[in-house]
Parts: structure tokens; C-alpha cells; sequence
């Protein structure tokens, strides 16, 4: 099935897709530093990193449309966590809010940016060689490697229950169907996962990870 | 119920050299569901078994205890070492491969994948190169090292599955479905693969083809427990069994 991957334009050919993996981490990483640690107020700064980041972009030739849907996903959660904050007392609430937004999509901005021009697997050999614990990058590879199958079961769970469902059903049913569909998919998972356990314990694992240099 | 032959009674066992010894083994699931019961069976070195029986027999299962995923009452041995206790050697010598595709490629390139098992092995790099080569050779997937396993189809990753085990040349190689869902042409070239593959097998699977071509003996499982087990021809010359099981 095809899914729109997020490293869909990875492949593309210009100087930040062939930039060193590590260079680019560690940049966004500082670049990241000074987005948050910047001053709410100084809103000349934030305009500065924006068209930096707009540059990059450019440069990158990535779609700017791809970028801005994936950020766009975001800030739904950014908000949640940040809508109490004008509410609190003593401080200028409306421009710390405003302050955590910017800087956040700023952030994911970056993020972004450095995913979708880099291919996972060399992502993950840019963080190993910058001594990352192997632990985390174990998780973020099986994580890049199942999402695609969870979506994918998702869809035809989906598809089933649509060729099934006709006739007008009520909003109640819809929600509970919903919901099925999202516990069905959680013991899929977990099933799943340890069926993957099984697959290495045969093939010699003993809790450590170690692949070829 | 049919007569059991011991095969280790008749001709063709005597003096051969037992790889795998199941005693009496029973398995019970977390969930009191009994899924194994009283299975005994001896296989000999070079031997190909084919495991046939319904949906939910408990072929999977007997399969997991060859390598001592699942452990059941402790009465498996291979090679002489019984599968509880010495779990790295037996895991060594026995090549597993899981029925579903996604659950045996978990790792980030099909590279990595293939080259999980010798790596584990502690092998130096040239060797696993080499091993990782020819395990991928003898798929047909030479060209498909660098790729990502979750964009290749499911006949691919069947074999890449296959070939993840391969290169661990294994003593014993125990397949689950090995042919399901393989185009015919693949089909094809995995039977006469496994056929010319000069190691003990066993095999569970619903294509009877396949059992006729590769395997020298069947085991029949209905509900967790053996129904019959005896040479492939003499099996198949039983037209009650065969119309029992559904198999004629």
C-alpha cells in the first residue's frame, strides 16, 4: 500500500539532501537552541529564524506544501498544552502564548525540515555516530519500520468495516465502532510485538543490539 | 484412530542419527486452552517432515518448541541437548522462520536483516558479507540488499524471511508456510530449492505438492495430538486417511 512516507522526498538531489547526515543533526540542533531560548518578546528574532528555515527550504527544494502539511499536524497539541497559559496569573499571558507557539513551530519547522531531507536509515546512522544510545535508535528504527504496517492494517480494518456498513448509522454507532477499531488494533499490536521478540530470540538475540559498522 | 508407526521401528531409522527427540510433550496456553498434547516424534538427520493438519492443530506450535520459544514440559531435545537449558547452542542450530513476513524483517535494510543472525554468531564481517551474499543469492534477492523491507511486496519478503535464516546455516531448518502466497514461478523455484538443500527440515504447510516433492515423512496433527505419522508414500496410499483429512 502506499502511504505518503516522511522521508518521501529524501531522494531529492541538492546540497542539503547531500549534506553529512551529522552535520545536519547537530545544526538543527543548535538552530533549535536558539529558537527556544529567544526572547517572547523580540519578535524581530523569531521573523529572522523563519526565513532562515524558508531559505533552507527553498535551497532543498522540497515542496513547500509537504512541509507545511506535516508541521500543520502539530500544532493541534501545541495549542492544547499551551491555551492555559494566558490564564495564569502575574504574567503578560497573551504574548508567553504567543511566544511558546512561534517557537514551537519554529522548532518543528527545523525538525521537519531535517527528516524530510534526509533518508531514515541515514538519520539513524548520523545519530549512531554521534553516540546516541543504541537503545533509542532501536526504537526509532522499529518504530519507522511498523508504523507503515499499523497504518496499513488500519486502512483495510477501515475497509472492511466500510464494505460492511451500509444503511444510516447513528453517531453512537459510528463512536463505538471507532473505538473498537482502536482496541482491536492495540492487542494487533502488542501481539505483534512479541511475535518480533520471538523472531530475534531465534536469530541469537540476547538483549543486545549490534549490527555491522 | 489409526495405528501410529514409530519410524525409528522400521528400516529406514535404524542406525541413523536422531536430531530431534520429543517425548510425551504437552502445552498448555496461558489461557488453559490444552494446544499440545502427548506429541512424540523422533527426526533423523537428513530427514524432511512435513507437517500437515486443519487450521488451529497446533502445527505452530510444536514448531515454536524446536527452538525453545515455547517450552511446553521440558521433553525436547536437539542434538542431544535438551532445548531448555541450552538455548544459544539450539538457537544456532535450528533455523526458525515465523509464517508472517513482517514479524522476521524487523530491522532498518534487508542487509541488516539477513545479516541479524551470523552477527549474533559473533562471525568477523567478511564471513557475514559473504553469508549475507550468498543466503540473498540463493533467494534471487542479490539486487535488494540496501532496501527498506516494509516497500517490497509479500512474495519478497517471504523470501528475504527464508534467507534471513539461511545465512545462518542452520543444521535444521523449520518452516511455517514457507510457500504461502509465493507466485507460482517462486513457488516453484523455493520447492526445487528446498529440495536440493541437503539439510533436516520440517515443514508446516497446507501445499500438499510441496510435500510430495520435498518430504520423506508426514505427520497428520488434529487437535494438538499426532493422528498419524509414517513415510510419505505409505500415507498417501492410505485412501481412508486421505479422505479423513480432507487431503485427497
Amino acid at each position: 500500500m502506499h502511504h505518503s512516507y516522511i522521508d518521501k522526498y529524501a531522494e531529492l538531489d541538492s546540497v542539503i539532501h547531500k549534506a553529512d547526515s551529522r552535520l545536519k543533526i547537530i545544526i538543527s540542533f543548535v538552530f533549535i537552541l536558539f529558537i527556544v531560548s529567544a526572547n517572547p518578546t523580540a519578535y524581530l528574532s523569531f521573523v529572522l529564524y523563519g526565513l532562515i528555515l524558508l531559505i533552507l527550504l527553498a535551497v532543498s527544494r522540497i515542496p513547500f506544501l509537504f512541509i507545511f502539511k506535516k508541521t500543520l499536524v502539530v500544532i493541534p497539541f501545541v495549542v492544547l498544552i499551551a491555551v492555559y497559559i494566558p490564564f495564569m496569573k502575574g504574567q503578560d499571558g497573551i504574548i508567553l502564548f504567543r511566544g511558546i507557539v512561534l517557537r514551537s513551530y519554529l522548532s518543528i519547522l527545523c525538525m521537519t525540515l531535517l527528516i524530510s531531507s534526509t533518508k531514515f536509515t541515514r538519520l539513524l546512522k548520523g545519530l549512531e555516530q554521534l553516540k546516541i544510545p543504541k537503545i533509542f535508535i532501536m526504537i526509532m528504527s522499529f518504530m519507522y519500520r511498523y508504523l507503515f504496517l499499523l497504518v496499513d492494517e488500519t486502512q483495510r480494518m477501515q475497509r472492511a468495516k466500510e464494505s460492511r456498513s451500509f444503511g444510516k448509522a447513528g453517531r453512537f454507532r459510528i463512536i463505538r465502532t471507532l473505538s473498537n477499531i482502536i482496541g482491536v488494533l492495540f492487542v494487533r499490536s502488542y501481539e505483534r510485538a512479541e511475535r518480533v521478540y520471538l523472531a530475534m530470540c531465534s536469530r541469537g538475540f540476547n538483549g543486545r543490539i549490534r549490527t555491522m559498522e | 484412530m489409526f495405528k501410529r508407526i514409530q519410524w525409528q521401528d522400521k528400516d529406514y531409522g535404524i542406525g541413523m542419527h536422531k536430531v530431534i527427540e520429543i517425548k510425551n510433550l504437552n502445552y498448555t496456553y496461558p489461557d488453559g486452552t490444552l494446544a499440545l498434547e502427548n506429541i512424540t516424534l523422533d527426526i533423523f538427520k537428513g530427514d524432511s517432515v512435513g507437517i500437515i493438519g486443519p487450521n488451529g492443530s497446533g502445527k505452530t506450535t510444536f514448531l515454536l518448541h524446536l527452538n525453545g520459544i515455547f517450552n511446553g514440559n521440558s521433553s525436547v531435545k536437539v542434538c542431544g541437548l535438551s532445548v531448555s537449558e541450552n538455548l544459544n547452542d539450539i538457537r544456532r542450530k535450528v533455523g526458525l522462520v515465523f509464517q508472517d513476513p513482517d514479524d522476521q524483517l524487523f530491522m532498518q535494510t534487508v542487509f541488516d536483516d539477513v545479516a541479524f543472525g551470523p552477527i549474533n554468531m559473533e562471525l568477523e564481517s567478511g564471513e557475514i558479507q559473504k553469508r549475507v551474499d550468498k543466503a540473498l543469492g540463493s533467494m534471487d534477492m542479490g539486487d535488494y540488499k540496501e532496501r527498506i523491507s516494509h516497500h517490497l511486496s509479500f512474495g519478497e519478503k517471504k523470501r528475504i524471511s527464508l534467507a534471513t535464516v539461511l545465512s545462518m546455516n542452520p543444521e535444521i531448518l523449520v518452516l511455517d508456510e514457507p510457500t504461502g502466497n509465493l507466485d507460482p514461478k517462486h513457488r516453484k523455484d523455493l520447492i526445487n530449492f528446498l529440495r536440493d538443500m541437503d539439510v533436516t527440515k520440517v515443514i508446516a504447510t497446507h501445499d500438499m505438492d510441496m510435500v510430495l516433492s520435498i518430504c520423506n515423512k508426514i505427520v497428520i496433527m488434529d487437535k494438538g495430538r499426532i493422528a498419524a505419522l509414517d513415510a510419505t508414500e505409505n500415507i498417501f496410499r492410505n485412501n481412508e486417511l486421505l479422505r479423513l483429512y480432507n487431503l485427497d
